[in-house]
């Protein structure tokens, strides 16, 4: 519809100018065929139910959403595909949205920064502008210490101050309360007059709309039912919907009688049963369906007389008192309700409740639109049909956003479980807990105070627990991970079949990550703190069992009660620091080497001095086992490691230290060298025989190093003050079962410690039947005599040694 | 008249304070002030014996010059690749967190979800298993190697020697894959809080997405970004897990100097004076750092 009533302002264009306006979300047209000329300086209302896409328009002429088609000018200057940011048009939002990190005056002078107005000059105008909305005290204050009435006009200010080609107000006093919305647009008002700026003001409340307005734009549906004064819009609505919406009013159906006139004299035959005067038929023919308007003020009640063509009479039903006005709810039949509003100052006996009143009104009171209304009567007294005015039809303003379907998601990367195989294991694993363990020593530390004896602990200890408890339905046993055989495949591992054969309650933990880290955590912890440890069977590498031993926090093996111990090999009878194996019984023994991986060295390795080849630098590894690291190197030198001197062992460090500042040694590793001897970061590295005999990998290959291996091996301890060490002997005693250890070694594959393995790993057949050929599980005497325990240290050596090995790696 | 009763009621209300406060109090006395003490009375005694907890309490103040000259260059280190690893985290994390919060439209928990779910398995399989992505003949290098970047990489110090396993490249690269989620999440919930009417007011105010995105959504980004670089930086400091699976051994940081003088050599007070000087530096450099970003202005 075009906009004939626009007031043009001379010698120059309008402000804001719609031409032939759609927008559509999807399939939904939320605005058509808008046209719209808005003049300078005018105060100009967006009206209608929500949904109506008033809001919508108000974001074409912003800039926020651009018109499907049409287009939008301000003064004269087509914008319609022209950001926000380079409109002169300024808005002040529903919510106000002023920045909550900046202050008042900062918030104002936003805009003028932007366009760069020196900060001085920016801050003036700001101020300026806080004065004309009487806010300029609050100036250095934040918006959340602002009142919601305050906030508003910190908005308007900040929008103003930019002095912008038409301000645009979405809804701006919908968040106040009813006082101060009414005080607000007075303030609104005054303000507009004051700077003369054009506003567009969107409004759902006609009332707003009507008390400000210079001129309405009523809206239903996406489109705009009427432009006009809100004197024309009372008085002349272009349609039902726009008689209903606005103001109050009385609307009833009817045909125009025949024989009348388009205009004087004209009649219409109402449904409720009367015929009325009306001034003109709003262009109807006779018998076309109409629908009368009659404003509730314009109706006046009687006692009695009535006026042909010129009144009805009714029952009133109720009177609403409402201070400036009463109402009166009248019954014209049983279907049709009207309202009439009446001052207070005419309530007479008539006006109550029950009489039945005659109403006339003044000729040109009844005001004939064409169509059919589909409300009959009063547009304020039925619920149902209040909701369907207000709500036009889907609700868009709010809910059509920017319909962002983003492309396919990215992919996470998760990572493969590297495998983690038995023994040592992730020394990384070990200082993860590292924390932990840190926590536990310090709580003994902080009983502890000053020095003690170790055989103070020890005593302390033993107190405690009273030496060996006897308990033989229990069991707790601490192990490395993967060190004992499993249940897979429905065949049931050690530790299930040693509950189902001896009833004993076992708890197996696999908590054992490093040595030094379980000595902290397991031993020192309790045993200085004169506590026993939880555990009643512990797995130490040898070294450590003899650091344990020399500490006194082991109690004797209860042989008299491990028939099977007559099964262990010899020769771990004869150690110097046990002499008969009083307080230890190997669990797993093992080979250390090297590992090579032949797709990166390109030959066979036999000697571990070929770690040092210049042609493999950067591509070994060592480990951070020291005595694996230091023996190894020691046997290249030609030097014994089982009878380590100061100078023997300087002597490897001095090798060790010289490769790893030369870039030979790439990483020292725990057992965490798998994934680099696999992935050829490492083209050779020390490695523990069982790890690489289930290497999936056939490229890498272990090597026993000419010059010898060294040999380690684990054991079983009973620590001082255990609770339950009949039920640990009896542990023992199983595991030294051939048969039983047979099933371990074929799992773990290391070297077991039990005499008849070979024999019962025969038996076993199959790939078990394999192992028992395999040098790394049953070494000969040839091999038996190149390898090496790495030999005892004194503590002052031990603790030198460590210090510099800790250094070079990295410590 | 007060009677008895309305005494005791009195009475208890006075208390009740206290006993509301009185579990958070324990638990910052036992949690926070026992154990600094402790650690305290560690770091100032003498060594005794090798691998025992006990220790001589001294009053050795050398310790911390002792340990401060001796693994200086382990310090500064560590605190030089936790500076770097904050930088690339809050590089990567704003866009990331950005365009979650802004952008991601429904999608916005799944790349939240998918952001997270790494983190359901142990940090040490993660690291572990950049030592195949980072591989000799792992995939980044396949990638530079098909690409001829191998030369590229080496001039910028991005690869030593055309490797990346054992660099302090590899070692950062880790950090930074690991602290991401830490450095995403806080600002990820402080954008997510900024209104986004916000940004239409600035476009409104003549404000190109550059300059709101400097004026309006960084200021007001920033308490997260403080959060996120904190839990980045600090932790960061500390790890040498990293260092230790995907490190040069050449080049030792602090906290693996830590935890092998507590675990390894177990030389206590040494590490317990170390502890404390790594805390006394972070703490000094976060309160000028807080006071830079001036962010008890903002939160």
């Amino acid at each position: 519809m075009t906009d004939p009533s626009a007031p043009e302002a001379p010698g120059a264009a309008a402000a804001v100018v719609l031409r032939d306006v759609r927008k559509e979300f999807g399939s939904y047209v939320a605005v058509e065929h808008a046209d719209l000329t808005i003049a300078k300086g005018e105060f100009f209302s967006l009206l209608g139910p929500s949904g109506c896409g008033k809001t919508t328009l108000l974001k074409m002429i912003a800039g926020f959403e651009h018109p499907t088609s049409g287009a939008v000018l301000l003064e004269g200057e087509d914008v319609s595909s022209v950001p926000p940011y380079k409109r002169n048009v300024n808005t002040v939002f529903q919510q106000y949205a002023l920045f909550p990190h900046m202050t008042i005056v900062d918030n104002v002078a936003f805009g003028l920064r932007s366009k760069k107005v020196p900060s001085a000059e920016a801050r003036k105008r700001a101020m300026e502008m806080l004065d004309l909305v009487k806010l300029a005290e609050f100036a250095g204050r934040r918006p959340v210490q602002l009142s919601g009435g305050q906030q508003q006009r910190v908005a308007l200010a900040r929008a103003l101050v930019n002095m912008p080609v038409a301000l645009l107000l979405d809804e701006p006093l919908a968040a106040l309360d009813l006082k101060l919305r009414e005080a607000m647009q007075i303030e609104l008002k005054r303000i507009q007059r004051d700077v003369g700026i054009t506003f567009v003001f969107v409004t759902h409340d006609q009332g707003e709309a009507l008390t400000m307005s210079d001129r309405i734009a009523v809206m239903s549906r996406g489109r705009v039912e009427q432009i006009g004064t809100p004197a024309e819009i009372y008085d002349s609505p272009a349609s039902i919907f726009v008689a209903g919406f606005i103001g109050s009013a009385n609307l009833l159906p009817g045909r125009v009688s025949a024989g009348g006139g388009l205009d004087k004299g004209a009649k219409v035959d109402l449904a409720v049963g009367s015929t009325i005067d009306v001034p003109t038929t709003g262009g109807v023919e006779a018998g076309g369906d109409v629908t009368v308007m009659i404003r509730p003020e314009r109706l006046v009640p009687n006692d009695g007389e009535t006026v042909p063509g010129r009144s009805f009479v009714g029952e009133i039903q109720e009177v609403i008192y409402q201070g400036s006005e009463i109402r009166l709810i009248v019954d014209l039949d049983p279907e049709t309700e009207i309202i009439v509003s009446i001052d207070p100052d005419h309530a007479t006996e008539l006006t109550r409740a029950g009489n039945l009143v005659t109403l006339t009104w003044a000729p040109d009171a009844p005001f004939v639109m064409p169509g059919r209304s589909a409300i009959i009567g009063a547009t304020t007294t039925d619920l149902d049909e209040v909701e369907a005015t207000m709500v036009g039809a889907l609700d868009a303003d709010d809910d059509v956003t920017d319909p962002t379907d983003d492309g396919p998601a990215p992919e996470t990367l998760a990572p493969p479980p590297p495998r983690i195989s038995r023994r040592n294991v992730l020394v990384g694993g070990g200082v993860a807990v590292a924390g932990a363990v840190g926590a536990v020593l310090l709580s003994s530390i902080g009983d502890g105070g000053g020095s003690s004896s170790t055989a103070g602990g020890a005593a302390a200890a033993g107190e405690a627990g009273g030496g060996l408890g006897q308990g033989a339905d229990q069991l707790r046993v601490i192990n490395w991970t993967e060190y004992i055989d499993v249940t897979e495949e429905g065949e049931q591992g050690t530790i299930d079949r040693f509950k189902a054969d001896t009833g004993i309650d076992i708890d197996y933990s696999e908590s054992w990550n490093d040595n030094n880290e379980a000595y902290g955590k397991e031993f020192v912890a309790y045993l200085e703190a004169g506590r026993s440890t939880p555990w009643d069977i512990a797995m130490p590498t040898y070294w450590l069992t003899q650091r344990l031993m020399e500490r006194e926090w082991l109690a004797p093996i209860p042989y008299n009660l491990i028939p099977n111990y007559a099964n262990i090999d010899p020769q771990y009878m004869n150690l110097a620091w046990d002499p008969g194996g009083k307080f230890n019984l190997p669990w797993q023994a093992g080979v250390t080497g090297f590992a090579y991986n032949i797709a990166e060295t390109g030959r066979e390795l036999r000697s571990i001095n070929e770690l040092f080849d210049p042609e493999l630098a950067g591509k070994i590894g060592f480990f951070t086992e020291m005595r694996d690291s230091i023996g190894l190197v020691m046997l290249g030198q030609g030097n014994d490691p089982a009878n380590p001197t100061e100078d023997t062992i300087n002597e490897a460090l001095d090798r060790i230290e010289q490769a790893n500042a030369d870039g030979q040694i790439r990483r020292f590793t725990g057992n965490d060298y798998l994934q680099d001897i696999q992935n050829g970061n490492f083209a050779a590295c020390i490695a523990w025989s069982g790890d690489i005999a289930q290497s999936s990998n056939p490229d890498v290959r272990f090597v026993f190093p000419e010059e010898g291996a060294m040999s380690w091996f684990d054991t079983m301890v009973i620590p001082v003050g255990a609770a339950n060490g009949v039920a640990a002997a009896r542990f023992m005693d199983y595991v030294y079962d051939p048969e039983v250890a047979a099933r371990i070694a074929a799992y773990v594959q290391f070297i077991s410690p039990v005499r008849g393995v070979r024999e019962e790993l025969e038996k076993l057949g199959g790939d078990a039947a394999a192992l028992a050929e395999s040098p790394l599980l049953f070494p000969g005497d040839e091999e038996k005599a190149r390898m090496f325990v790495f030999g005892d240290m004194s503590e002052e050596l031990d603790e030198q040694v460590t210090d510099r090995f800790l250094t070079i790696t990295g410590g | 008249m007060a009677t008895d009763a309305d005494d005791r009621t009195l009475r208890r209300a006075r208390w009740t304070p206290y006993l509301l406060s009185a579990p958070g109090l324990a638990v910052i006395y036992f949690f926070f002030l026992v154990p600094l003490v402790t650690l305290m009375k560690i770091a100032l005694s003498n060594r005794t014996e090798r691998g025992s907890s006990r220790v001589d309490f001294a009053w050795q103040w050398g310790n911390f010059s002792d340990s401060y000259n001796e693994f200086s260059s382990q310090l500064w280190r560590g605190l030089t690749y936790a500076a770097i690893t904050t930088v690339l985290c809050l590089l990567l994390a704003y866009p990331l967190a950005y365009f979650i919060a802004f952008k991601a439209g429904r999608w916005r928990n799944l790349l939240l979800g998918l952001v997270m779910v790494p983190f359901f398995t142990s940090f040490l399989l993660r690291t572990i298993a950049w030592q195949s992505l980072f591989a000799d003949n792992g995939p980044i290098l396949g990638v530079a190697d098909a690409l001829s970047l191998q030369g590229l990489l080496d001039t910028l110090g991005i690869t030593t020697d055309g490797k990346i396993m054992n660099t302090p490249t590899a070692v950062i690269g880790g950090l930074t894959y690991n602290f991401l989620p830490f450095a995403l999440l806080p600002i990820y919930v402080s954008l997510e809080k900024i209104p986004t009417n916000l940004f239409d007011a600035a476009s409104d105010l003549y404000s190109p997405f550059a300059s709101t995105f400097r004026r309006v959504i960084l200021p007001m980004s920033l308490p997260g970004v403080f959060a996120g670089t904190l839990l980045t930086f600090i932790p960061a400091s500390g790890d040498f897990i990293n260092q230790h699976l995907l490190g040069d051994v050449q080049k030792p940081v602090i906290g693996g100097a830590i935890q092998s003088r507590f675990l390894q050599a177990g030389d206590f007070p040494t590490a317990a004076a170390m502890s404390l000087v790594l805390m006394l530096i972070i703490t000094v450099m976060v309160l000028v750092y807080s006071r830079f970003l001036g962010t008890d202005d903002l939160v």
